[in-house]
């Protein structure tokens, strides 16, 4: 294993780890940037450079850097890795110590405890989940924005309520991944009205995307058939975990197939199509052609149908049967037979889904038709430059309207 | 005064390990209240709630998307800009709604959960031992049973329950009810048992390989039935001549006198 085989590899693993690599050092520039850019801006006058040009530059690669367009749902994510990873990795450090050096932090035999695990555990996990979360929400609103061609409603709103709102109380909610393990009493319910507050911002996001079409000249291209999907998915999934966040409902459902029907509408399913919805908007970008507009809609009815047959099903089995999950044998549930078929079926119907959609964009790779700069008519940044682009980004610095917005599709 | 009592008992709990836990306090009310009967009318109120939530946007989602299809010869949208006064008023009078909503149905919550942790006074107490992969309940008399939870319709039962290996649940579908049972922590849940049945039990914490294999039933007997079984088996533990204090339910392996509890 050497350094070559890391920078030339194929192996989509470590591709994936060079783009993380990838995007935190182009995250530390940008950051060292808008600090430089802080610093001027601290006092009144020249602070540490006299030449506005530079002060210009730092602009512009700040901004450049960050161009996939949803900056400020990554700023989000960042602040709470940087908040709450530290504690998954004690969590793990004390687990492997438990295991492996024989300490007892979590065995009760010895005066440990197994609830500090799960405490530890979720204290990351749940701000985890926001963490995939925002950045989704990012390309959505991205995606809203160039096909309806307007700009985003209430952004600042959506920016500074929904997204740093999230940010806020996300640190406060992890007890509802507890509430049948015996936390004290006034603990389940103080975090009970942390989790309902939760629906504040994430109400005031989902305001600003519908309220991103009102008046708009909407089409109806791949991206935007999966982002209007990801809506209605995360829609479903948003309300159906308000029951989950009240405790005195929570002791019957937790743990259910309700629970992991829920999780997968507001995270899983919406997540992915979010993603397939990012790939197929920037597909032209990073390839230079264009997939096939008929598969990827064929390809979306079956993702998109498949994901709601399973996961209603599933909802409805948990509160119907109070079916659990993490069981490999529902044998003592017999009357749930039709569900778990229709359950599988759904499975199938996405899987063809998911095959559609590879299918369309290897072919569309290698013989799509040429997709040109800006297929999309957007205003963002990086459809200024040649698709795919090349080295540096830009053929030639890109020369923008001193009014310019990536948002600026309305003429009023 | 039954803060104090609580506060005092919290501490107690901190500041003793072990067997100390096995006093925790369980706060007790005279009212009997059905739990699951208040669950299934929570649930309702839940689910109109977020019906008519879902279906304002999902509707307000389909007419923008119908009527603001892109028309021949029109290019950008004409989003009108808002002014400081719409913005602030689009994030305000949203944000309220939601809060009030979110205030109302936590009241409905809390008044429920009140329900459920606070214990009636008149109630049979069953001490539970849960263990890969059987619960194993003992009786105030002493009776153990395993896997089978006999009680007597017309009268609210608690649980109090631990663990002797990992973290198992106890859950009663029908009573809506289940909580972890942990080793080294004394958890409860109380169902009140209002017509005779058999009610499934599951476990619902992944506890090993036979996790879904694990299960027993509640089963609920007419009162008469049910004192004529207690005091029976009641009698056999006292003739197999066991120390006068009841086992503790971490005994209940080792005790000759539970062995053939399978057989009643």
């Amino acid at each position: 294993m050497n350094l070559k085989e890391w920078i030339f590899t194929t192996d989509h693993k470590r591709v994936g780890i060079l783009y993380l690599i990838g995007s935190v050092a182009a995250f530390v520039v940008a950051g060292i940037m808008a600090l430089l850019m802080r610093a001027e801006l601290s006092a009144m006058g020249p602070t540490i450079t006299a030449n506005p040009t530079t002060y210009n530059v730092w602009l512009y690669a700040h901004g450049a850097i960050m161009i996939l367009g949803f900056q400020r749902s990554i700023m989000g994510s960042f602040v709470m890795q940087l908040i709450y990873v530290p504690v998954l990795g004690t969590a793990v450090l004390l687990i492997s110590f438990d295991k492996y050096l024989g300490t007892h932090f979590f065995d009760p035999t010895m005066g440990g405890d197994v609830l500090t695990y799960q405490n530890l555990f979720w204290f990351y996990s749940h701000p985890a989940v926001y963490v995939i979360f925002l950045p989704f929400m990012g390309i959505i609103m991205d995606i809203f924005a160039t096909f309806a061609k307007n700009p985003i409603f209430n952004y600042k709103v959506a920016v500074y309520a929904g997204v740093w709102g999230i940010v806020l109380i996300s640190g406060e909610v992890w007890i509802h991944h507890l509430y049948v393990t015996g936390m004290p009493d006034w603990l389940r319910i103080g975090q009970m009205v942390t989790t309902l507050l939760i629906s504040v911002p994430v109400g005031l996001l989902t305001i600003s995307m519908v309220g991103t079409l009102y008046k708009g000249s909407i089409t109806f291209e791949t991206p935007m058939l999966y982002a209007l999907g990801t809506m209605f998915l995360f829609l479903i999934g948003g309300l159906t975990g308000i029951p989950l966040a009240i405790t005195a409902i929570t002791v019957n459902l937790s743990e259910t197939y309700y629970v992991v029907g829920h999780f997968h509408y507001v995270m899983a399913v919406s997540g992915t199509l979010a993603i397939f919805s990012g790939v197929y908007y920037w597909f032209p970008k990073m390839t230079g052609r264009m997939f096939n507009e008929r598969w990827g809609h064929i390809g979306f009815w079956f993702t998109f149908v498949g994901a709601n047959v399973i996961f209603w099903t599933m909802m409805s089995v948990g509160v119907r049967e109070g079916l659990p999950r993490r069981y490999y044998d529902w044998a003592q549930f017999p009357q749930v037979a039709n569900d778990q078929m229709v359950m599988s079926i759904g499975a199938i119907v996405i899987a063809i889904g998911f095959t559609i959609t590879l299918l369309n964009w290897i072919l569309g790779a290698i013989q799509g038709p040429k997709a040109g700069d800006n297929p999309w008519e957007s205003k963002s940044l990086e459809w200024t430059t040649v698709s795919p682009p090349p080295h540096g980004n830009w053929p030639t610095p890109p020369v923008l309207a001193d009014n310019w917005s990536p948002y600026a599709y309305s003429k009023r | 005064m039954s803060e104090h009592r609580r506060l005092w008992a919290g501490l107690a709990a901190f500041a003793a390990t072990g067997p100390a836990l096995a006093e925790k306090y369980i706060p007790s009310t005279d009212r009997i209240v059905d739990p699951a009967a208040g669950w299934e009318r929570l649930w309702s109120e839940v689910l109109i709630d977020i019906t008519v939530l879902g279906v304002l946007f999902a509707v307000v989602l389909a007419y923008l998307i119908l009527k603001y299809r892109r028309r021949a010869g029109v290019e950008g949208g004409g989003a009108p800009h808002l002014t400081t006064g719409a913005a602030i008023a689009w994030s305000v009078i949203p944000a309220f709604i939601f809060l009030a909503d979110d205030m109302f149905l936590a009241a409905h919550g809390w008044q429920l959960w009140n329900v459920q942790r606070q214990v009636p006074a008149d109630r049979l107490e069953i001490s539970l031992e849960s263990g890969m992969y059987s619960w194993d309940y003992t009786y105030p008399n002493g009776v153990h049973t395993q896997n089978e939870l006999k009680v007597p319709a017309g009268k609210p039962v608690l649980l109090r329950m631990t663990s002797r290996d990992t973290i198992h649940n106890h859950y009663i579908p029908d009573f809506k009810i289940k909580e972890d049972s942990m080793p080294g922590r004394i958890t409860y849940i109380w169902f009140y048992p209002q017509k005779p049945g058999k009610h499934l039990v599951t476990c619902n914490e992944y506890c090993g390989v036979s996790h879904s294999y694990m299960s027993g039933q509640v089963v609920v007997l007419p009162p008469e039935e049910y004192n004529a079984w207690y005091a029976q088996e009641g009698g056999k533990v006292k003739q197999a001549a066991v120390p006068a204090s009841p086992a503790p339910a971490s005994a209940a392996k080792t005790d000759p006198a539970t062995q053939n509890d399978k057989s009643v």
